[in-house]
């Protein structure tokens, strides 16, 4: 359990990492940080009057600390476009971008379990070939193009799906563009970590003892090779975030990554480096969740930790 | 056996893929049958669908499709390249640092690799993009800043293990200066992974310029670069198909190219560590 608490430990300090990262880029890095937070049309008081509200004639680190302070309190800043607290505005849009993920996930998960199971079983045939040179093809695909030509084809050409807006027929097209690449990654990692496993003695044994092929694979097989896919959900989130931002562009698709699309293209710096920053904490707490799922689903890590 | 023929397969499908790219950027202005940047046919508004004098077609400006796909190529290896050298630059220093000195240096480094590791990359880029001025040095910049991280983290891990060995210690004991060390002794034992991180990073920074360019965010216009031609193709998709056609290919080809290769690297160096 210490191990645990001691990784708890390090993902608060890679917390303020973040926040110190997202501090440095948003109020060091631009030359005169007032201005750009203002944006370019700002008159001189309006600039003055945020110098003041964001304390930048203090000493950096004590800005910093006020920031963390502000962030405390769940205080993003407010968008230089339309006023709105950046918090609300995320707030607002992340049930979209959640769904959009959740089922592209889940997507993902069910063709890559699928295809990296069926080309383990089957080394060597045509099958286990082409999933594995089609999976290293689909990891190559720009998400976006993919979104484009699904568009084309299945939306505008054949009708099948709406073009744009948001629900359960709508998010088939998206979600389904940004599973490709998780699909593909799934599956190659599947077939691995399957192959290794179905070397091992315990498979032999299961056999042996007349366990049905079904229960050897789906039981025994299938649960060991599962395990290492886990840690990569964590990592897998900020894969997804950054897919989010083109797929919801692709598809006009009112998310988050939409969000930090228009706040780029307003120069609305408080609303990009929101963004930036809720979902890297997203990243960091879904890390977190990873971590504890990881001991409770495989025992040996468990034991080994006690 | 049969494996480690599949591996080198791929790795040389992957390095000829490479390599014709590569012809093809140097020689564009001898391929590209007409000039990228200027109207050479009537189609403004109307594009023209692919036909003989214009091989895939016209863009809604009158320009050369095929014409702007070549030049493309130029910017998309420069980016790759450039981008790529500056991203191995920074995970090698950072990797070998963590790796060699160890103690608090390691965790002060890998710390920070977690840090970045944290943000989408996309959307780092995009938040840094906005800050700089829009132009090829900010692109490099930029791709570097947020993909040194796998770099970094896997050139650590061989750094670590090659100091642990018998030799290292050796030239160690003898008094060795570390930086001769790094250079002399370590690194020319890493080069493997690095040349193959190179190559693979390549593939994930073609695709990154290109999510950027797509997003308006790449080379400013009128240098042709094919994430911005996909992004102009979508007015026009209705009547146009081929404008986002074209330049996708092109894209994954290049990116299959740098991943056949770098993985076919990479499978039969860790066959070869095996068997080792």
């Amino acid at each position: 359990m210490s191990a645990l608490l001691r990784r708890l430990g390090w993902s608060v300090v890679i917390l303020f990492g973040v926040t110190l990262l997202t501090f440095v880029i948003a109020f060091i890095v631009p030359s005169d940080p007032a201005r750009t937070l203002a944006g370019p049309k700002a008159d001189r008081e309006t600039i003055a009057s945020i110098r003041h509200e964001l304390g930048l004639d203090q000493p950096v680190p004590l800005q910093y600390v006020r920031y963390l302070g502000r962030l405390a309190r769940g205080d993003l800043g407010r968008s230089y476009l339309t006023r709105q607290g950046v918090l609300d505005a995320i707030v607002e849009r992340l049930p979209a971008t959640a769904f959009l993920a959740i089922v592209s996930l889940a997507l993902a998960a069910v063709a890559g379990v699928g295809l990296g199971c069926a080309s383990a079983l089957r080394q060597g045939s045509a099958l286990d070939m082409t999933v594995l040179a089609g999976s290293l093809v689909a990891l190559s695909v720009p998400t976006f193009w993919i979104g484009m030509l699904l568009l084309y084809v299945f939306a505008y050409r054949l009708g099948w799906f709406p073009l744009g807006g948001i629900g359960l027929v709508n998010v088939v097209l998206p979600a389904g563009a940004l599973a490709l690449g998780n699909a593909a990654s799934y599956a190659r990692l599947l077939h691995t970590n399957l192959r290794s496993v179905l070397g091992e003695d315990y498979i032999r044994t299961a056999h042996a003892k007349g366990l049905s092929a079904a229960r050897v694979y789906g039981k025994h097989a299938l649960r060991n090779a599962l395990i290492p896919l886990v840690t990569l959900l964590g990592l897998d989130l900020a894969g997804l975030m950054s897919g989010v931002v083109l797929t919801e562009t692709v598809f006009n698709w009112p998310g988050l990554g939409r969000l930090a699309v228009e706040a780029v293209f307003n120069q609305d710096i408080p609303m990009i480096m929101g963004t930036v920053l809720f979902s890297a904490v997203l990243v960091v707490a879904a890390n977190i969740v990873v971590d504890f799922l990881y001991v409770a689903i495989d025992p040996r890590i468990r034991s080994a930790r006690q | 056996m049969s494996g480690d023929g599949r591996e080198r397969r791929l790795a040389l499908l992957g390095a000829v893929m490479v390599l014709a790219l590569v012809a093809v950027a140097l020689c564009a202005p001898w391929l590209a049958p007409f000039d990228p940047l200027k109207a050479v046919a009537d189609s403004f508004g109307n594009p023209f669908a692919p036909q003989a004098r214009h091989l895939l077609g016209t863009d809604e400006l009158g320009r050369d499709v095929l014409s702007r796909l070549i030049y493309g190529a130029r910017i998309s290896l420069l980016v790759g390249v450039v981008a790529t050298g500056l991203t191995v630059v920074i995970g090698v220093t950072v990797g070998v640092s963590a790796g060699y000195f160890g103690g608090w240096v390691d965790t002060l480094l890998m710390r920070v690799t977690d840090v970045v590791l944290s943000f989408p990359l996309l959307l780092l880029a995009i938040a840094l993009a906005a800050l700089f001025e829009p132009g090829l040095k900010s692109i490099f910049v930029v791709i570097a800043v947020v993909s040194w991280t796998g770099v970094a983290r896997t050139v650590r891990g061989d750094v670590l293990s090659v100091r642990g060995r018998d030799f290292v210690q050796a030239v160690h004991a003898l008094g060795a200066h570390p930086l001769r060390i790094v250079l002399r002794h370590v690194l020319p034992n890493v080069w493997p992974t690095i040349l193959i991180m190179a190559v693979l990073s390549t593939s994930s920074t073609v695709l990154l310029d290109a999510g950027l360019s797509y997003l308006g965010l790449g080379v400013p216009v009128p240098t042709p670069s094919w994430g911005r031609m996909l992004s102009d193709s979508q007015t026009y998709y209705r009547i146009a198909p081929w404008l986002m056609v074209f330049p996708g290919l092109a894209i994954v080809y290049t990116v299959v190219a740098f991943n056949f290769l770098g993985y076919g690297l990479l499978a039969r160096s860790e066959r070869r560590g095996r068997s080792r």
